[in-house]
């Protein structure tokens, strides 16, 4: 590589570092704990489980479920059911003054699947972990924060690139591996530096682009109901089941005939979850069912349809568009929660590594004098 | 040039296989999952060991051999 070009990159590696490190310095820190949040609530006996009953307890209606709820919460609406695949005895169930705001308050409680009786509502804003979990989505900031940590993820996967295309000038003398023990720390460290920044490449890359894609959620969600909406007025829909189709269960109004009839419509999938008329995943005259199928990439695809409760129409609106199943890939490969205890090991060890690069890269440059010259 | 990416090259593509494993297949590809991203961990954990300052004894070790 030419001498100017090695500059130039150089100059890319160097300030696209300095911008984003400690940025990215604390969404390593505040992201260790939340890749075991799930071990740290059961720890902390802060979860809220269902009692226990005989198996093939019969199940409440998603009705019987929402008035419980709003009996409970009064002044409420219920705006969305969720479902947990390992937690099937629960319904998380969202609620807010209106079905139409920013959610920003909304009030997440857990009813008891089979009873409907409301079993209380996760801590979500208080603790280290609310904390934790605040720091590393938004700062604090809402959707401008969430962007703002975007573009810092954007800035680390610049600062990788430019760093791999600086690894083989590095490298030229050094086998791969070689740490120069018998050096100053300076140089011992700047081989660290390229060698575990080489070594954790596509993991910090991956978890670096899913994070960034994580924070336009919000954004690609309401892309994707204006284009269920629109496809609904174009009259562009597939009808999945018509309301006087013979076999399947009545219509008779209520949300959990129409959850059944959308369940009939689609064999094989799961409910992921109900979201009411209004809500941002629905439209304003549907229910909209978010199902997802059985195998660990399937159960992260999902499919949305639509159902007017009184008329019993099951519909596809607009089939999944790129840009959401590219979201909904980039979830687990950002939270590193599909390969069970160990894979969170792990991912917890390769983010530690990362911090070793970031934190070895603001040392060489604090240091920089002693071997750059001085410009 | 093939000595300075061959190493990398081959942990890179461990590394994707193990990300892409354990979202495709359960049990198994946990597995294989799991043994394909220890080794960027070890690699890193190897490299990390030998970042201490070189000590007397191996100086001497060195210097015999």
């Amino acid at each position: 590589m030419q001498a100017i070009t090695l500059r130039r990159w150089g100059w890319v590696h160097k300030w696209s570092s300095l911008v984003c490190t400690l940025f990215i310095l604390m969404l390593c820190l505040t992201g260790l704990p939340l890749v075991f949040s799930h071990e740290i609530e059961q720890l902390a006996g802060d979860e809220i489980e269902a009692p226990a009953m005989p198996e093939g307890s019969p199940r409440a209606s998603v009705d019987q479920i929402a008035a419980k709820a709003v009996e409970a919460y009064p002044g409420l609406v219920p705006l969305y059911f969720f479902a947990e695949e390992d937690e099937p005895d629960i319904w998380y169930v969202k609620l807010d003054t209106r079905v139409d705001t920013d959610e920003s308050q909304s009030t997440l409680i857990i009813s008891d699947a089979r009873t409907g009786e409301v079993l209380g509502a996760p801590k979500v804003d208080e603790g280290f972990m609310s904390v934790m979990y605040r720091l590393h989505v938004d700062l604090y900031a809402a959707l401008p924060g969430k962007l703002f940590l975007g573009l810092m993820g954007v800035l680390l996967v610049v600062a990788i690139i430019s760093g791999v295309v600086l690894y083989a000038p590095f490298m030229r003398k050094l086998r791969f591996g070689e740490v120069r023990q018998a050096r100053a720390a300076r140089t011992r460290w700047l081989d660290l530096h390229n060698l575990l920044g080489i070594v954790t490449l596509v993991w910090a890359l991956a978890v670096g682009l899913t994070g960034v894609i994580n924070t336009w959620a919000d954004l690609i969600f309401k892309g994707w109901q204006a284009e269920q909406v629109s496809a609904l007025q174009a009259g562009e829909t597939r009808t999945l089941l018509s309301g006087d189709a013979g076999g399947a269960p009545t219509v008779d109004g209520s949300l959990q005939s129409a959850v059944d009839r959308v369940l009939a419509a689609a064999p094989g999938m799961a409910i992921s979850m109900i979201a009411y008329p209004g809500t941002l995943r629905a439209t304003p005259e549907h229910v909209a069912v978010i199902l997802s199928g059985d195998t660990p990439l399937t159960s992260r695809l999902t499919q949305a349809l639509l159902i007017a409760p009184q008329s019993g129409d099951v519909l596809e609106a607009s089939a999944r568009p790129w840009y959401v199943t590219a979201l909904q890939l980039s979830e687990p490969l950002h939270f590193g929660d599909y390969g069970g205890l160990p894979l969170k090991i792990l991912w917890g060890l390769l983010d530690i590594l990362t911090i070793v690069v970031l934190g070895s890269g603001l040392y060489l440059w604090l240091k920089r004098g002693a071997m750059e010259g001085r410009t | 040039m093939m000595r300075i990416w061959l190493w990398p090259i081959v942990i890179a593509l461990a590394t994707a296989f193990g990300l892409v494993a354990g979202l495709v297949s359960e049990d198994v590809g946990d597995w294989l999952s799991w043994a394909a991203l220890g080794v960027p961990v070890l690699v890193s954990l190897h490299g990390l060991r030998r970042c201490r300052p070189q000590g007397q004894h191996e100086m001497r070790i060195r210097a015999q051999g």
